[in-house]
């Protein structure tokens, strides 16, 4: 007979199971853990996150991470805010701000995958648009991830934005197809800018 | 590059068995279901990730048990090393080198080998996925780009024909088909390419095995047209592309897969083998190891010693039931 959790430690292994890149086996190690650790330990990791929710939102304009309406970097002055880089996710800024890129983002939540059931409806694919037309762009970067879905999101968005007579330019990327932004470092993530193509 | 040892674990029919072999003519003996196609599989697989003659990895697998591994040992330019490849029923191939672990994709150009199968005549008269399948592997065998875009081929048809069988958001259709059609076409060229490298040495080949025609492989593209496009939206999957294109072996211009005789399917196999194996060992800068499985009951004595002359300089496993009599030389005779 396998061993059986009590219920709410397995309702715990459940919610940890959901996070990115914890299977079953590393939920059970983390749960075990949560339990034997002092008390106070667990319960401010419960504090901290709840606190982070609910003070963290995301931006207006960019849809980045941000403690109040605009994220800091919308609401610097020092910024270029001729200067557009469209990327898929939040922690892809971070990325993109380790070349010393000074312009500013736009973040679409996601790319388009069949696959995973997401279309343009669920992508900032109409905010974007609007921000086109109300601030006005030189040029629009885009960052998206290079694998297949990235470069389908990359065809989607150039087709769309075709009309505004925009100058759209595309990573020069030195980082190998089936890539993941996040994981670019900073050297080549400025080359990638650097080289980048206009489309 | 010389292979010492095959260690095998719960592969096919072994539990647990060490080979040893030299340079020179290898022989395997031994009566009908006794495992000399499974040891030259083995080895065909540590070369390729693999097997000649299915895509059920699972069946690799020793009955009953959950994983296996083959281990061979080699002597290369680079000096002596190992390569392994652990598998389980539940989760795919591990490849190492050297005790380290390595995208599978490395371990082709690592350990070249060709096999020569009977199963082949099976290949060339059976369907197009088959020829397809052999076709695949050995362009990844000399071309080390060509699995990752096979890999992204296959990414971009499932996301497509996600999108098809969902049959909504026709928005979007148009950018996986442009995508695809890149990608296909890619896959399309280094098909090519390949196909004129072995038709160019089989044209020499040919005669020297007493044809008096050419054999060759005709490649036919599987291309998107604006017909294909509506079919697929009806379908609900994708109707063309490079996973539907076909090889197509012939004589002449004579198609092998309904015209063809057993016999001449055979020699063509050989042809075929043959003229890869030029080009393997060209592009890779290695002499490939030969694996003969059960070539000789099949061929009339002259077509033996063609053989034996053409492989004269290769390290060769053989097999047979009985030792043959070319082959009363070999350098080291294992029976099983
Ligand atoms: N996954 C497996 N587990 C256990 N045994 C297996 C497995 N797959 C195949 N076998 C056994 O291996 C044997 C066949 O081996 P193999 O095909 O290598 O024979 P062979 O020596 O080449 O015979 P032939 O001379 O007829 O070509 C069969 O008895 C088969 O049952
Ligand atoms: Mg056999
Ligand atoms: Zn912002």
């Amino acid at each position: 007979m396998r061993y059986r959790l009590p219920a709410p430690v397995r309702s715990l292994v459940n919610e940890l199971t959901k996070l990115p890149s914890i299977g079953p086996r590393s939920a059970e190690r983390l749960a075990y853990y949560l339990m034997k650790s002092p008390k106070e330990e667990a319960l401010n990791l419960a504090a901290t996150i709840r606190e982070a929710k609910e003070k963290i939102s995301s931006c207006v304009l960019c849809g980045g991470l941000a403690d109040s309406e605009k994220c800091y970097i919308c609401s610097s002055d020092s910024r270029d805010k001729k200067t557009l880089c469209i990327v898929e996710n939040p922690q892809d800024i971070a990325a993109i701000e380790e070349s010393g890129y000074m312009g500013i983002y736009h973040v679409l939540m996601g790319s388009l995958s069949p696959l995973d059931g997401v279309t343009p409806d669920d992508l900032r694919i109409s905010e974007l648009v609007e921000r086109i037309k109300t601030e006005q762009f030189d040029e629009i970067i885009l960052a998206l991830d290079p694998n297949v879905e990235g470069e389908a999101t990359a065809i989607y968005l150039k087709d769309i934005l075709k009309s505004f007579n925009l100058k759209i330019t595309q990573l020069a990327y030195g980082i190998p197809m089936g890539g993941n932004l996040e994981y670019a470092d900073g050297m080549t993530l400025s080359k990638a800018l650097e080289g980048r193509r206009v489309y | 590059m010389k292979l010492e040892k095959l260690s095998l674990i719960n592969f096919r029919n072994y539990k647990n068995r060490d080979f040893e072999f030299v340079d020179g003519v290898n022989l395997i003996t031994g009566p009908n279901g006794s495992g000399k196609t499974n040891l030259l599989e083995a080895l065909y697989f540590a070369s390729t990730t693999a097997s000649q003659r299915t895509s059920n990895k699972k069946i690799l697998i020793k009955n009953g048990e959950e994983s296996s591994r083959v281990k061979v040992f080699l002597f290369g330019e680079e000096g002596r090393f190992d390569l392994e490849l652990v598998s389980s029923l539940s989760g795919g191939t591990q490849a190492r080198i050297n005790s380290n672990k390595v995208k599978n994709s490395e371990i082709l150009s690592s350990f070249p080998a060709v096999i020569f199968s009977p199963e082949d005549i099976e290949v060339i008269k059976g369907s197009r996925s088959g020829i397809r399948r052999m076709v695949n592997i050995n362009i990844c065998q000399i071309n080390s780009r060509y699995i990752d875009l096979l890999l992204k081929y296959r990414k971009i048809l499932r996301e497509r024909n996600a999108l098809l069988k969902a049959r909504t958001d026709r928005g979007t259709l148009g950018v996986w088909t442009t995508l695809l059609r890149e990608s296909s076409e890619e896959i399309d060229r280094e098909r090519q390419i390949f196909i004129n490298k072995i038709n160019k040495s089989a044209e020499d080949l040919s005669p020297e095995f007493g044809l008096n025609e050419f054999v060759n492989v005709n490649y036919r593209s599987s291309n998107y047209t604006d017909n294909a496009g509506f079919r697929d939206e009806e379908l609900g999957y994708t109707s063309w592309g490079a996973h539907r294109a076909g090889f197509y072996f012939q004589l002449g211009s004579r198609d092998l897969k309904d015209e063809g005789s057993r016999g001449e399917a055979r020699i063509s196999a050989l042809i075929y083998r043959f003229a890869f194996r030029q080009m393997l060992e060209e592009e890779t800068g290695k002499s490939p190891l030969i694996l003969m499985d059960d070539v000789f009951s099949e061929l009339d004595s002259v077509k033996r010693r063609l053989i034996s002359e053409k492989l004269k300089n290769d390290q060769v496993i053989f097999t047979a039931t009985e030792k043959p009599e070319e082959l009363e030389k070999a350098d080291n005779v294992i029976a099983l």
